[in-house]
């Protein structure tokens, strides 16, 4: 029983780390209809800044938090200010070879600059210790990602249904003319969702730079290629099917590793991906995909 | 005349093998995930070292270097414009799916591959000869690691296998585990793992439901997921050793205990070549920085040993010929290397009989435990 409350557990840690991530490709998505696969460098971005905050001899973890969080802010800002805008009313697919190419781009700057190797900063590890919740031992660094998680759903709610600017972004992923026409400024909405995207990136930078404390330059591509299939089976454009698709994600992928016998083991990805591949057969737009309306643009 | 000038330009487009420098062509990767494992750097530097003096047999060695990122077909293509180019050895990516094809390519010039790193198996089953693994295949750091586990009374394994990186981490840690129930061990569990693993909590429960004394686990990973492995495991009460292969041997585990050097008290693995602090391979690292080149650890080190051994060929053959330079490796006693005092491929053709050094920690600093070639390897692989 203690092994089975485990690996729920473990689970839902697992799924905490890919909602965290899949909201940050949701949020950009349900405005702009841009699938961001740079979002994984602009972990990464935070990731080197952790680096060089510590090389600065900054012992507190606290100011290399911050300083983590803040650089992918300004990373994700400074994107769609230089390589996005300029195709933010080109075809979707525009878009999606723009983000692959930032991604490159970045990627290999990190590699020419910084180095291939990983470089490992031991600031964060403080974060982790086990912590015993009658009789079942989890991670402390679970317990905070999920937590985490939590809040930010609390927090993001907050801000799209009670601020004018979380509106005028609701309103955006509907009918974005028609919010420009009730003067709204379509810069602003669009820095905002960089921002909300960038401080989601920065946050599961923190965790996942706690966890592997090290940074690479692909540290951030696999993770975010998970949160792609996360708002995939929740619904792209979808907050709250980001989130479910993030946990359900977790749930099978835990499944699978504990479950399939080690003869199987290198079929746990084919078998993930198969139960994802029912499940759109199911419901081919995500689980929760935005109820299309009369008058929604396509 | 008309004849004359059109065979003096056969002969001259014919003949690209300069005479004055003895060619070796790496077409490795630069950029991408295995980037810190390439050997050019340590290539180019031992080249430079033998030129500044004077050479081989009065020509100068030069390494041709060019990215082929992780793509076998780049690799291939990389292959063909060096041959073009004159080249009496190649390197490349130490897989079988990339080295094979390309040896393929080599063959009809008489060329062969060095790869000074290549530990996979698969390359032995006899597709292709005309190949060198600087390094023995895995069952024998696999043998050596169960050697020194068995040595501390490791009784009880865990194995982590996967499938991702071939025989290399599928196989090798079955291998240790062969060796450490013929020592009278007992394999408790086999356990899957992804390349890329930045949590390892479903293994580790996995682990604590064993109920039995887990004296050591066995995984051949990659850094950092095994820096992460470490931790979590020690973080969630479970004392074993973590025993490994030379994905270990890289610069970034042993700043993981930077700020607890116990961390790594009982993590040990048996690798390519010993990189502990009074080693050759440091010193070698220390003098290329001194000439400006900058070689990053013990894998991009032993792009020497191929260029030591291209050096050998010719002096030996007193030959360019690729051909005859193969042919001098191949049937050396023993053959000077940097990594590791001599090698030989005189009894096994294709791979190299070398000592296998184990490598611990004590104070959060490599140490060399053991460096012997073990007499107890599985041999199913053959």
């Amino acid at each position: 029983m203690e092994y089975v409350v485990q690996q729920i557990m473990n689970a839902l840690a697992f799924g905490a780390e890919y909602a965290l991530l899949a909201l940050g490709l949701a949020i950009v998505f349900s405005i702009m209809g841009l699938v961001n696969f740079a979002h994984g460098e602009i972990i990464a971005v935070g990731g080197y800044t952790m680096v060089a905050a510590a090389a600065l001899a900054f012992k507190n973890p606290m100011i290399v938090i911050g300083a983590a969080i803040t650089a992918a802010v300004v990373a994700s800002v400074t994107l769609e200010r230089v390589a996005f805008r300029p195709v933010r009313y080109a075809d979707p697919t525009t878009g999606l070879l723009t983000a692959f190419g930032v991604s490159m781009i970045l990627q290999n700057l990190f590699l020419l600059l910084v180095s291939p190797r990983p470089i490992t900063v031991t600031s964060l590890f403080f974060l982790e210790w086990s912590i015993d919740l009658g009789g079942v031992r989890v991670s402390s660094l679970q317990l905070f990602e999920a937590l985490a998680t939590i809040v930010v759903i609390i927090l993001l709610m907050l801000f799209l249904r009670r601020t004018l600017l979380g509106l005028a972004m609701r309103a955006a992923s509907l009918d974005f003319e028609m919010v420009r026409l009730s003067g709204v400024r379509a810069n602003r909405v669009f820095a905002i969702a960089f921002m909300i995207s960038g401080l989601l990136a920065g946050i599961a930078c923190v965790f996942i730079m706690a966890r592997r404390g090290s940074v690479d330059p692909h540290l951030g591509f696999d993770p975010v290629l998970k949160a792609f299939v996360a708002c995939v089976v929740g619904g792209f454009g979808s907050l709250p099917g980001a989130v479910l698709g993030g946990f359900l994600l977790g749930a099978v992928e835990v499944a699978m590793l504990v479950m399939l016998p080690q003869s199987l083991g290198g079929m746990t990805d084919a078998f993930v991906f198969g139960i994802i591949a029912l499940l759109l057969f199911w419901r081919p737009d995500g689980l929760l995909a935005p109820r299309s309306e009369k008058g929604d643009k396509h | 005349m008309k004849k004359t000038f059109i065979a003096m330009a056969l002969v001259l487009t014919a003949a690209p093998i300069s005479a004055d420098t003895i060619k070796i062509g790496l077409g490795v990767p630069m950029t991408g995930d295995f980037a810190p494992y390439a050997e050019w750097q340590g290539a180019r530097c031992m080249a430079e070292m033998i030129n500044a003096k004077g050479g081989v047999n009065g020509m100068n060695i030069e390494v041709l270097t060019q990215d082929s990122g992780a793509d076998s077909q780049t690799a291939i293509s990389l292959a063909q414009k060096f041959l073009d180019e004159g080249v009496v050895m190649l390197g490349t990516i130490p897989f079988s799916d990339t080295m094979i094809p390309v040896a393929q390519v080599a063959q009809p010039y008489g060329v062969s591959i060095f790869q000074p790193q290549s530990t996979q198996v698969e390359m032995h089953a006899g597709i292709v000869n005309n190949f060198f693994t600087g390094v023995s295949p895995d069952p024998f750091t696999a043998t050596a690691a169960a050697n020194h586990a068995l040595d501390q009374g490791v009784k009880n394994v865990v194995l982590m296998t996967s499938d991702e990186g071939g025989s290399w981490s599928a196989r090798t840690p079955l291998w240790f585990g062969d060796v450490i129930e013929a020592g009278g061990g007992r394999v408790l569990s086999k356990m899957n793992f992804s390349f890329g693993t930045s949590d390892w909590s479903p293994q580790i429960a996995e682990m604590k439901a064993l109920n039995n004394e887990i004296d050591a686990i066995y995984i051949s990973s990659i850094m950092p997921d095994i820096a992460v492995l470490i931790r979590q495991m020690r973080s969630a009460g479970i004392d074993a050793w973590v025993v490994g292969s030379d994905g270990f041997d890289d610069p970034s585990l042993d700043a993981t205990g930077s700020d607890d050097p116990s961390i790594l008290d009982k993590v040990f693995f048996a690798t390519l070549a010993a990189s502990h602090a009074d080693s050759a391979v440091v010193k070698f690292m220390a003098d290329c920085k001194a000439i400006g080149i900058d070689v990053p650890g013990l894998f991009p080190a032993t792009g020497a040993d191929t260029v030591m051994a291209v050096a050998f060929g010719v002096k030996q053959s007193g030959s360019t010929d690729p051909a005859a330079i193969a042919d001098a490796i191949r049937n050396a006693d023993s053959l000077p290397v940097l990594t590791v005092d001599s090698i030989s491929f005189k009894s096994t053709r294709t791979y190299a009989q070398r000592t296998i050094p184990v490598i611990g920690f004590k104070d959060g600093k490599r140490v060399l435990i053991s460096n012997v070639i073990p007499d107890n390897v599985p041999m199913d692989w053959k």
